[in-house]
C-alpha cells in the first residue's frame, strides 16, 4: 500500500529509560506505519515496549533516536507546548481504565476536550449529546461515570476520544477491563472509526478476541518488531473505494491533516447494547 | 468549564470543602476584627483632636500626644492673637486627674476643660444634659460607655475629683478614650479648680483660622511667633497622637501581628486542603494533560477552587465580623469596619487564596502525561 501523507509513521525509533547502570532499553529501533482507514494491532509480551511505542505515536514524548511523524508533522524537536497542541488536534486516546473525569457528567466528559480546544459551551454540549446518542448513551447524558457500567464507560471514553474529531485514535488495552460482550462492542466501534470514518486506529492489546477485528498486526519483543502480519481481513474493493472517498473528503474538509466532520456517518454507531 | 470542574471538585468532598471554608472564615473573622480594632483605635486615639473644632494646636514643645502635655502660660494666648489670620484662640485644659466614685473607689480620668466662648474642645455627641450646663460650678460630663466604670448612672450623681466635689450634668455617647482613663468634660474655669493650671494658662491654645486661611500656613506663621512652643495643624497633631498610641505602645504591631497570624493560618489551611485535593485528582489532571490541556487550563481549575472557597468563606466571615463590629458600638473598644475596609479584606482574602493555591499548582507542573498509561 502507498504511504499517504496522513499516515502515522514511526521510523527506527529508539528509546531508553534511565541512564547508565539503570538504563532500560524499551525500544531498540522500531519502524511502522499506521494508515487511515485501517486498524493496526500492536502485540507483544509484557515489557516489550508496546505502551512506550504508543506514547511516541501519541506525541507524549519523543524518541531518543529515530523519527515519529503524525499525519505529516514530525514530532522531532517540538516543545512540550507544541506536543500538547499536536495531541489536542490530532490524537484521541482510549485507556484501559477509561480515565473519565469523575466529577463531570457523561456529556460533560465528552465536552471537556472541546472546552480545552476553546469551543463554546452550547456547541460543545450539542456535539457531546449527539455523540452520546450515536453511542447508545443518550439516556445516560446526565449520569456521572460511577453511575455507568464498564461497557458504558468505555463507550463514553471512546466518544470523548473522538469528540474533537482527531484523525488518530490510540488505545492501550481498551477491552482488557471489559467482559466479552462489551469488549466486542467497543472493538467494533473502534473498527468503525477506522473503516467507516477513515481514521487511523492503533490498538495495543493482549486480547486475542480482537484479532479478527484488525487489519494488520505487529508483534514486538524486547523493543523490536519481530513479526508483521496482515491484512488479516482484506477489505472488499467496494469498501476500499468508499474509504478513498472518505479520505478525500477528510482532506478536503481540512488542509492540516485533521479530519472534518463531512465524513461522519449518520446512523447510530451502536444499536443493541446497554 | 474549568469553573464547573472546580465547583464539582469541591462538592465531591464536602467535608474537606467545609473544613476549608471554616478555616477561611476563622482567618477572615480574625483579620477583620484585628483590622477593625486598629481602625477603632486610630479613630479613638485622635478623637479629641479631631472633634475639638480647632484648626491649629499650640502646645508645649515635645508633646507626643493629646492626652499628655506640658503647660503653657498666658502669654502664648496673647501672642497667638496677634498673628494674622487668627479668628479666635481658646485656652483648653487636658490633664490626667483622679476620680473618686460615689462608692469610694478611685479611677484615673482625663479632665478636658473646654472654652465656652468659642466652644472649642467642648463635648460632642451629647445625649443627656447640655454644654451650657457645664458652665455651672463643679458640673462635669462623661460618656455613657464609662458610666459604670466611673460609678455614675444619672444626672445629679455626685463624685469627687481630686477631693473637690463634682456633679454629673450630662452624658455623651461614643466619646471613647484610647487610654483606660475616660474623658471628663467641664468648663475651663471649672477645670482650673481641679488642676494645677494657673489662671490664664492652659494645656493647649486652640486656634481657629479666619475663613479662607490655610491651617498649614497659619501654623507656620504662629510657629514663627511662638518659638518656645510647638504649633501643629489639627491633622498633624491627630496623626502624631495616633502614631504615639498605636506605634509606641505596641498596640498597632500587636493587632497587625494578630491579623497576619490569621492570614497565615488561613493560607496554610487552604494550601493544605487544596494540595491534598489536587494530589488525589492527579490522575484526572494527567488525563486532561494527555488530551492536550495546558498547565494554564489545569491551574485555572485549582485557582478557581481556591477562589470559590475564599469567596464563600469571606462572605460568611464578613457577616460575622459586621455583626461583631455592630455589637461593639456599645463597648469601650470600638471595632470599626467601614465598607471600604471590608472590601479591602475581601480582595486580600482572594489574594491569599490565590497564594495558597500555588502549592497545589506547583504540583500540577510535575504531571507527566505518559502517566495515564500503565
Ligand atoms: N517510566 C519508566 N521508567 C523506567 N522504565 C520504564 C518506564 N516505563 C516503562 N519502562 C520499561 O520499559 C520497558 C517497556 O515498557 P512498556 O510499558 O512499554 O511495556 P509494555 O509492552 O507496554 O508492557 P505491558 O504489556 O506489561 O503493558 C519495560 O522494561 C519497562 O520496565
Ligand atoms: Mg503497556
Amino acid at each position: 500500500m502507498i504511504q499517504t501523507p496522513e499516515s502515522l509513521i514511526v521510523e527506527d525509533a529508539v528509546l531508553t529509560y534511565g541512564k547508565g547502570e539503570f538504563a532500560t532499553p524499551a525500544l531498540r529501533g522500531v519502524s511502522l506505519t499506521a494508515k487511515p482507514g485501517e486498524v493496526l494491532l500492536i502485540r507483544g509480551p509484557s515489557g516489550s515496549g508496546k505502551t512506550t511505542l504508543l506514547q511516541l505515536m501519541g506525541a507524549m514524548k519523543e524518541p531518543d533516536k529515530g523519527k515519529v511523524s503524525i499525519c505529516g508533522t514530525p514530532t522531532t524537536g517540538l516543545s512540550q507546548k507544541r506536543l500538547r497542541a499536536m495531541r489536542l488536534n490530532r490524537i484521541g486516546f482510549v485507556f484501559q481504565f477509561f480515565n473519565l473525569l469523575s466529577s463531570l457528567r457523561a456529556w460533560e466528559n465528552i465536552a471537556a476536550p472541546l472546552d480545552i480546544i476553546g469551543m463554546d459551551r452550547g456547541a460543545a454540549e450539542k456535539r457531546a449529546k449527539a455523540l452520546l446518542a450515536e453511542f447508545g448513551l443518550a439516556d445516560r447524558a446526565d449520569h456521572f461515570p460511577k453511575q455507568l457500567s464498564g461497557g458504558q464507560r468505555q463507550r463514553l471514553a471512546v466518544a470523548r476520544a473522538i469528540a474533537h474529531d482527531p484523525p488518530v485514535i490510540l488505545a492501550d488495552e481498551p477491552t482488557a477491563a471489559l467482559d466479552t460482550e462489551n469488549g466486542q462492542a467497543v472493538a467494533q466501534i473502534l473498527r468503525d472509526l477506522a473503516v467507516k470514518e477513515g481514521r487511523i486506529v492503533v490498538l495495543v492489546s493482549h486480547d486475542h478476541r480482537l484479532e479478527p477485528m484488525v487489519d494488520r498486526e505487529i508483534t514486538i519483543e524486547d523493543g523490536r518488531v519481530v513479526e508483521e502480519r496482515g491484512p488479516a481481513r482484506p477489505k472488499s474493493n467496494a469498501l476500499r473505494s468508499t474509504l478513498s472517498a472518505l479520505i478525500e473528503a477528510r482532506r478536503a474538509a481540512s488542509g492540516d491533516g485533521r479530519g472534518g466532520s463531512g465524513a461522519r456517518q449518520e446512523g447510530p454507531r451502536i444499536s443493541s447494547l446497554s | 468549564m474549568t469553573t464547573l470542574m472546580a465547583w464539582r471538585n469541591l462538592r465531591q468532598d464536602p467535608i474537606r470543602f467545609a473544613a476549608t471554608v471554616i478555616g477561611i472564615v476563622f482567618a477572615v473573622v480574625l483579620i477583620s476584627l484585628q483590622t477593625g480594632m486598629l481602625l477603632g483605635f486610630m479613630k479613638t486615639s485622635a478623637g479629641l483632636v479631631e472633634n475639638a473644632g480647632a484648626d491649629v494646636w499650640i502646645m508645649a514643645r515635645g508633646t507626643s500626644n493629646v492626652d499628655q502635655s506640658g503647660l503653657l502660660n498666658e502669654s502664648a494666648y496673647y501672642r497667638a492673637l496677634t498673628v494674622d489670620g487668627v479668628e479666635s484662640v481658646a485656652r483648653v485644659v487636658i490633664q490626667f486627674s483622679g476620680w473618686k466614685r460615689p462608692d469610694g473607689g478611685m479611677e484615673s480620668v482625663i479632665l478636658v476643660g473646654f472654652d465656652p466662648r468659642t466652644g472649642m474642645a467642648a463635648p460632642w455627641n451629647i445625649v443627656e444634659g447640655s454644654r451650657d450646663a457645664l458652665l455651672a460650678p463643679n458640673a462635669v460630663m462623661v460618656d455613657r460607655l464609662y458610666a459604670d466604670k466611673l460609678g455614675v448612672s444619672k444626672l445629679g450623681d455626685r463624685v469627687e475629683i481630686v477631693e473637690r466635689m463634682a456633679v454629673i450634668a450630662g452624658f455623651t455617647s461614643g466619646v471613647r478614650t484610647f487610654t483606660q482613663s475616660p474623658y471628663v468634660f467641664t468648663s475651663y474655669n471649672n477645670a482650673l479648680r481641679y488642676t494645677n493650671v494657673e489662671h490664664g494658662g492652659a494645656s493647649y491654645m486652640l486656634v481657629k483660622a479666619k475663613p479662607g486661611v490655610e491651617p498649614a500656613a497659619l501654623a507656620e506663621r504662629l510657629g514663627a511667633v511662638l518659638t518656645k512652643e510647638e504649633v501643629l495643624t489639627t491633622s498633624d497633631f491627630a496623626s502624631r497622637t495616633r502614631q504615639y498610641w498605636i506605634l509606641t505602645t505596641g498596640a498597632g504591631s500587636a493587632l497587625i501581628m494578630g491579623a497576619a497570624l490569621g492570614g497565615l493560618v488561613g493560607v496554610i489551611i487552604v494550601a493544605q486542603t487544596l494540595y491534598s485535593a489536587t494530589v488525589e485528582r492527579l490522575a484526572e489532571y494527567a488525563t486532561l494533560t494527555a488530551i492536550g490541556a495546558g498547565t494554564g487550563y489545569l491551574n485555572r481549575i485549582v485557582l478557581t477552587q481556591s477562589l470559590i472557597a475564599g469567596g464563600i468563606g469571606f462572605t460568611v466571615a464578613a457577616v460575622i465580623a459586621s455583626v461583631l463590629a455592630a455589637s461593639s458600638a456599645s463597648s469601650p473598644a470600638a471595632v470599626l469596619l467601614p465598607p471600604l475596609a471590608i472590601a479591602t479584606i475581601g480582595i486580600l482574602t482572594l489574594a491569599l487564596c490565590a497564594i495558597a493555591s500555588l502549592l497545589a499548582i506547583r504540583k500540577l507542573y510535575t504531571i507527566d502525561p505518559t502517566s495515564v498509561f500503565r
